[in-house]
């Protein structure tokens, strides 16, 4: 088919269809609106390996695909590995009939719903009016991808000061900013801004919610996020399930936020979400909870290219810890044969299995199977990989080198509230329930008597010295992220007493604060800590107003 | 099913049997000018269908209107659009106008799919009885209701026959309006809409959402 020359000539496009006739029609559409450039897929896994070759434009996915991924998932999957370019619109095509049901009971949507048959024209009107967006918010996101905050929130006000059809577009996206700024009072009044032009906003209402767990007024948050859920517009909101869930964890209620996630997986029931419950309910002991949730995953992703590795591990786990090591093993096994080439799955998944095959008596195999899981471990991390392979340590009776693991996943991160329950459950698990508050606190005392010393260095205007001292700590636990706000606080402390510049010290705190957002997204703590190292730059490039 | 939905269903299969007809006639011979009629009146079945089965949902699951902030201005005119193809044609006189594009609000909140399905089937109905010219606005009106969205699609054709301020009409398009504006709703409010026959002439349809 001929294609003449559009606005949209420039773009390049993606069909993911199962049925070659849609293909075709779909590629007739996009021709007739001048985008030659289209490929064309019919499954999940080519769509995937496609998306990583090259950089869409424009993607037009099947909801229904008939295969093991549909859609949504596929969409999902995209979003969560970061596949997708910013400038990438994804556009989902739905069956009338399924349109309700996929629209209200997704976590995540698409740039936009086609509803079939489309037309050429359909087509049109939603790229038209998301490149007009697009274009509308470009200032903002050229400024927010420079992690240029301040500017970003500029060019919203100018926009919003236009009143013009992206009102709404730029109160949202000045809502989020001022979020990240850590700036939560400013942050509440934007989104009553938007609540004045309309009541039912669910994603201001959602943002106050987030604003009020964000200024730690954690019941506040509840209850907003609650409204949003008892309201006919947000009964299947999962992002406000997922405030509740934050709010009460953050409140030392770590049990009913799984009840709350939970709840969240009954209304999306979702791999991911069933993940998160499954997750939850491990690190609280409901293991009955977590074998059903995990197997649910496990089963609605398996052998699709949204299938996730830790879903079978820890449903392995599981069964161990719940007495059924032969089913463990048999999940193991099946899990193998679509993570072989994983190299996240297979160590641990040997930990596991150590410790299933002590527990159905084949000692000798249990202790060929730990020297192996040992080989590709060389030092504890503050994660589930680590705990597992502790547990088989202390199972095969290697009980020393067991704790060791422990204590340096406790150190890699002590304060990470849901690594110690894991670990609690470990000890508890091999009868060491006795040594959970001396393998905790002491290793998480090591740490903070260091961070200790930094902090009286520093009082005692030792600033040098101060920073030496939390910078080993930093060299040590590269990745705990205790001591990494602490080293970021202290070398902002040491920028403002010595009124200088320090541009090795600036890139220090930046890498710092990089590494912290990597290991806690969206953490409130890092956000004031940005903040703070913020204005302290701030503060020493404009020298004349310390004056 | 209701039994207007039944009718419905009858006037469908009566339309189908119209382009069958039709199609039978471009078989025995074939012509480009038939086939393009056929081709517009397969289009207008299938976009019959679609309201059908939007209305048939809104009696059995209840319509849901997932509301975004849209430009009302860059719907009609998306529809404006599609109307003068249609009409080009079908060689049909009639002029179809946009008017007040500076007393729209810059957006609103509205299902652009339910909204664009319903008024397009109001137009369709202005189609049937204006003489040379549709109008097509929309507007603001602050009310006892709050602050609404109006849409107004004016023909200049006879009017209602019966000349009462919101008779409702019967068949597809006119159910399929009401239960789209009803579908919008904001707090204790919902849409409605009403035809009636305007003092300038020719009939007024409104469709009003909160």
């Amino acid at each position: 088919m001929a294609t003449t020359v559009t606005p949209y000539s420039n773009l390049t496009a993606l069909i993911i269809d199962d049925m070659a006739v849609q293909q075709t029609t779909l590629r007739g559409h996009l021709a007739l609106l001048g985008i030659s450039k289209a490929d064309a897929v019919s499954t999940a896994e080519d769509a995937a390996a496609k998306i990583r070759a090259r950089k869409y434009n424009l993607i037009l996915c099947d909801y229904n695909l008939n295969q093991k991924t549909d859609g949504q998932q596929l969409f999902e999957h995209l979003r969560d590995q970061q596949m997708l370019p910013p400038d990438c619109l994804f556009f989902m095509i739905t069956a009338e009939s399924t349109y309700a049901s996929v629209a209200a009971a997704t976590e995540h949507h698409p740039d936009a719903y086609l509803l079939k048959p489309i037309t050429a024209s359909d087509i049109e009107d939603r790229l038209k009016t998301l490149l007009d967006k697009r274009d509308a918010l470009l200032t903002i996101n050229v400024k927010l991808s420079k992690d240029d905050l301040a500017g970003a929130l500029e060019e919203c006000d100018k926009l919003l000061a236009a009143k013009n059809r992206w009102l709404m577009s730029a109160l949202q996206t000045k809502g989020q900013v001022l979020l990240k700024l850590g700036r939560h009072e400013d942050a509440k009044a934007v989104y009553r801004a938007a609540l004045e032009q309309r009541t039912d906003l669910t994603w201001a209402r959602l943002g106050l919610a987030r604003a009020h767990k964000a200024a730690g007024q954690f019941e506040q948050a509840r209850t907003l996020a609650q409204d949003i859920i008892d309201s006919r517009e947000g009964e299947k909101n999962v992002a406000a399930y997922d405030v509740i869930a934050e709010s009460l964890e953050a409140m030392g209620d770590s049990e009913g936020a799984m009840f709350v996630l939970r709840e969240a997986a009954v209304v999306v029931p979702s791999a991911r979400r069933q993940r998160l419950v499954g997750e939850s309910a491990y690190r609280n002991g409901d293991l009955d909870t977590a074998r059903d949730a995990l197997a649910k995953a496990a089963k609605a992703s398996k052998g699709s290219v949204v299938a996730q590795p830790q879903d079978s591990l820890l449903l392995a786990q599981t069964l161990v810890d719940i007495g059924d090591p032969a089913e463990a093993l048999k999940v193991l096994t099946d899990a193998g044969t679509s993570f072989k080439n994983t190299p996240a799955f297979g160590n641990v998944a040997l930990a596991i299995q150590a410790q299933a095959e002590m527990a159905s008596g084949a000692t000798e195999q249990a202790m060929k199977t730990i020297v192996r899981a040992r080989e590709t471990m060389r030092k504890g991390k503050a994660d589930f990989a680590t705990v597992a392979l502790a547990k088989a340590e202390i199972v095969t009776g290697h009980e020393e080198a067991g704790m060791k693991l422990l204590e340096s996943a406790v150190s890699a991160d002590h304060e990470n509230m849901r690594l110690k329950q894991l670990i609690g459950k470990a000890l508890r698990d091999t009868g060491h329930e006795d040594k959970i508050s001396s393998v905790v606190e002491s290793a998480a005392a090591g740490l903070q008597s260091k961070v200790a010393d930094a902090r009286k260095l520093l009082r005692d205007s030792q600033i040098d010295d101060a920073v030496a001292t939390i910078e080993a700590a930093v060299r040590e636990y590269p990745e705990n992220t205790g001591v990494l706000l602490q080293a970021a606080q202290i070398n902002c402390m040491a920028l403002r007493l010595k009124k200088d510049l320090n541009h090795d010290m600036v890139d220090r705190v930046r890498t710092y604060l990089t590494r912290l957002e990597k290991l806690l997204p969206g953490n409130d703590r890092v956000t004031m800590m940005r903040r703070y190292f913020r204005e302290t730059v701030g503060m020493l490039e404009a020298p004349s107003l310390l004056a | 099913m209701s039994a207007a939905l039944a009718l419905i269903a009858h006037d469908l299969k009566n339309a189908l049997g119209g382009l069958e007809a039709e199609l039978s006639a471009l078989a025995d011979a074939p012509s480009v000018e038939q086939a393009q009629n056929a081709h517009l009146h397969c289009s207008d079945l299938r976009r019959e269908f679609v309201n059908f089965l939007t209305l048939y949902g809104a009696e059995t699951d209840g319509l849901r209107a997932l509301c975004d902030d849209e430009s009302p201005l860059d719907l009609l005119q998306a529809l404006r659009q599609s109307w003068l193809q249609r009409l080009t044609r079908t060689r049909s006189p009639l002029s179809i106008v946009v008017e007040g594009a500076d007393t729209a609000p810059p957006f609103w909140y509205f299902d652009r799919r339910l909204v664009q399905l319903a008024l397009d089937a109001a137009i369709h109905n202005a189609t049937r009885f204006a003489r040379s010219r549709i109008t097509l606005s929309v507007r603001v009106k602050e009310s006892t209701e709050g602050r609404r969205l109006v849409w107004l699609i004016q023909d200049d054709g006879p009017g209602l026959t019966e000349d009462s301020a919101c008779a409702h009409a019967t068949g597809l398009g006119t159910s399929l309006c009401e239960a789209v504006a009803v579908a919008h709703t904001l707090g204790d409010h919902q849409g409605r809409v009403c035809l009636h026959t305007n003092p300038e002439g020719g009939a007024l349809f409104e469709m009003h959402l909160p």
